[in-house]
């Protein structure tokens, strides 16, 4: 990483802690950067801790108190064979989080890779990979996830690829643009007439360089990929039982939107904040990044 | 400029080719398929089965059916729809004026009320209007479009009985417009705030950028007045960037209508497409898709011609 910025000449001569421990505090100097990423820490845990913390079994009907209101035993009430729908939530973080970062990650390396192959070639590589994420952009997404989901089944990991295969498009896209300014600086050309191989300055000479605009869309592709995951439940193409998640929990609320509206606020809440708080993030990142460019000159 | 229209125009053919023949096939590897739900009735033989499919030439090979279908639609012939008999391309058509009345208003209103937003906000930048916007516009980008509809839908009309549950229209009525726009309020409403949060921070962005460019300085510096400045100098400029963001908006909105027509059991061509897709009327989903992307596909080569023509330091390369 260093061996590649140092040619470009554009970041100071400070030790690589130092430069981190700028930026850190360069992306959480608002309080509410704070509070989301808090936030966000504390869904992760209690959905990575939920078998623990969860005040109910899952999966144990309580025929005494089906759709019960919210209370001080059920937190968000019950569902209607009176599962507490806290529990439940609990349980439905760990699927929605992990479908979000898993399909967000994988969306990046699979765009990441398409967009810098793409970007570094150039000529008849380029056109055919760009004509082919045209495809992907202009492809009604919707059907291609419902046909995908109903051809391989509706397991977590089919939604994870689904929603990885139809949301790479964005980052190929960006890291490609990246791609075309960078190939043409000095420090490529150094290592290309010193003989090092393709796939190393792609890999490890240029992409370092592009990894700002990466990690600010993994995240809004992390919201994406929550928010996608819901809608495909809704539909009726996503989780199915015994996996549940906040999505599922909604297209269950349906039937009781009018007798039992609690079903439906509290997991549509939380992918909500969650989906918000990684905005939220996200945009904190970006301008820590873009300050850092205009404050070293590098733009 | 025509020759960079016409050569859009061209690489737009493989990649909508490209989209239809993936469709194609994915469509017909979807287990089940239009014949399943004959399979088990009684008195169903092997014989009437091959017959069906037969009839429907599903027995014919997988690119020979898309070469027919490809073939025909060419020449505007997209088939009849399995499950009503009825040319498929008459019945989308049939479903287009419902869409478009939601589309449009929604995005009528949600241009006006961007601009207006995103103006102030940039204007009286780092004010509490600025601020209390920018919270909704994060609310509106979180919120999941198909929740907010239901929430809204649940208060506003089963408790509050201000708006009709669903519907273009009350059956049994003469077309009234009142009952119309009854009916469109909360679906608009919901389309709108989507693109409402999205587009005004492109507005207010841009208006940033705008207003602290030299000519405005200029105009301040001749004492013109403020408003005069706002909307005429700096907003015409700043129009450049947000009109091609809009034009692709207004696109992706006939996809993002399915949802909030499916909640709002809205009679478009969204509802008509996840019905299509339930019955496997594969020509009715063929006629949906190369509807979709077609208007994609030429959305962007608009949106990209638009900003050429609004912007004569753009050079169409």
């Amino acid at each position: 990483m260093a061996l590649a910025t140092q040619p470009l000449g554009i970041r100071p001569a400070v030790p690589a802690t130092s430069q981190r421990a700028r930026m850190f505090k360069r992306i959480f100097h608002k309080p509410i950067t704070v509070i989301a990423t808090a936030f966000l820490i504390l869904v992760a845990l209690s959905a990575i801790f939920a078998p623990w913390i969860a005040p109910f079994q899952l999966n144990t009907p309580d025929l005494s108190s089906m759709l019960a209101p919210p209370s001080a035993t059920h937190w968000m009430g019950t569902d209607d064979v009176g599962i507490d729908l806290f529990t439940e939530v609990l349980y439905g973080g760990r699927i929605s989080l992990m479908i979000g970062l898993s399909s967000a990650i994988i969306a990046v390396v699979i765009g990441g890779t398409i967009g810098s192959v793409a970007g570094y070639f150039g000529g008849w590589v380029d056109a055919v990979l760009m004509r082919i994420t045209d495809v992907g952009l202009s492809v009604p997404l919707l059907f291609v996830i419902l046909g995908l989901t109903a051809i391989l089944g509706p397991s977590p990991t089919t939604i994870i690829e689904v929603i990885s295969l139809t949301s790479w498009m964005y980052p190929a896209r960006i890291i490609r643009s990246r791609f075309l300014t960078l190939k043409s600086l000095d420090f490529v050309l150094a290592a290309r007439t010193i003989g090092v191989r393709a796939s190393r300055i792609i890999f490890s000479h240029v992409l370092p360089n592009a990894v700002a605009p990466l990690i600010v869309n993994t995240t809004l592709l992390v919201g994406q990929a929550i928010v996608l995951e819901s809608v495909m439940s809704f539909l009726g193409a996503g989780i199915q039982p015994p996996n549940i998640s906040w999505g599922f929990l909604l297209n269950q609320a349906q039937g009781y939107l009018t007798n039992a509206p609690w079903l439906a606020i509290f997991p549509g809440l939380m992918i909500f904040l969650v989906v918000l708080c990684v905005n939220v993030l996200g945009d904190a990142i970006r301008d820590a990044f873009d300050a850092s460019f205009s404050a070293e000159g590098g733009r | 400029m025509a020759m960079y229209i016409l050569r859009r125009l061209l690489q737009a053919v493989p990649v909508l080719l490209g989209i239809s023949l993936l469709l194609f096939f994915m469509m017909h590897s979807i287990p089940g398929g239009p014949l399943a739900m004959y399979a088990h009735e009684p008195g169903m033989t092997k014989q009437l089965m091959a017959q069906l499919s037969a009839n429907l030439g599903l027995n014919k090979p997988l690119w020979q059916q898309y070469v027919d279908w490809l073939g025909g639609a060419l020449q505007g012939n997209f088939g009849y729809s399995y499950s009503y008999g009825i040319p498929a391309a008459q019945m989308v058509l049939q479903r287009m004026p419902a869409t478009l009345e939601l589309m449009i208003s929604a995005f009528v209103i949600a241009v006006i009320l961007s601009f207006i937003i995103g103006v102030i906000s940039a204007v009286k930048q780092y004010s509490i209007w600025d601020y209390c916007m920018t919270i909704l516009s994060y609310f509106g980008v979180a919120m999941p479009t198909f929740w907010l509809g239901l929430m809204v839908l649940v208060l506003f009309a089963v408790d509050l009985h201000w708006f009709p549950a669903g519907g273009i229209s009350s059956p049994g009525i003469p077309f009234s417009l009142g009952d119309r726009i009854s009916h469109a309020v909360l679906p608009v409403s919901i389309l709108a705030l989507y693109l409402i949060a999205h587009e005004s921070r492109y507005v207010r962005s841009s208006m940033l950028e705008v207003l602290g460019a030299d000519y405005i300085r200029t105009a301040r510096a001749k004492g013109l007045l403020r408003r005069t400045i706002t909307w005429r100098h700096a907003l015409r400029n700043a129009l450049l960037p947000v009109v091609t963001v809009m034009v692709m908006d207004g696109a992706y909105l006939f996809g993002g209508a399915l949802i909030t027509e499916t909640i709002f059991s809205w009679p478009g061509m969204g509802r008509l497409f996840i019905q299509a897709i339930s019955q496997d009327d594969y020509p009715v989903i063929m006629v949906e898709i190369t509807m979709l992307s077609v208007i994609i596909v030429l959305a962007n080569i608009v949106s990209d011609v638009l900003y050429a023509v609004l912007d004569p330091r753009v050079k169409l390369g």
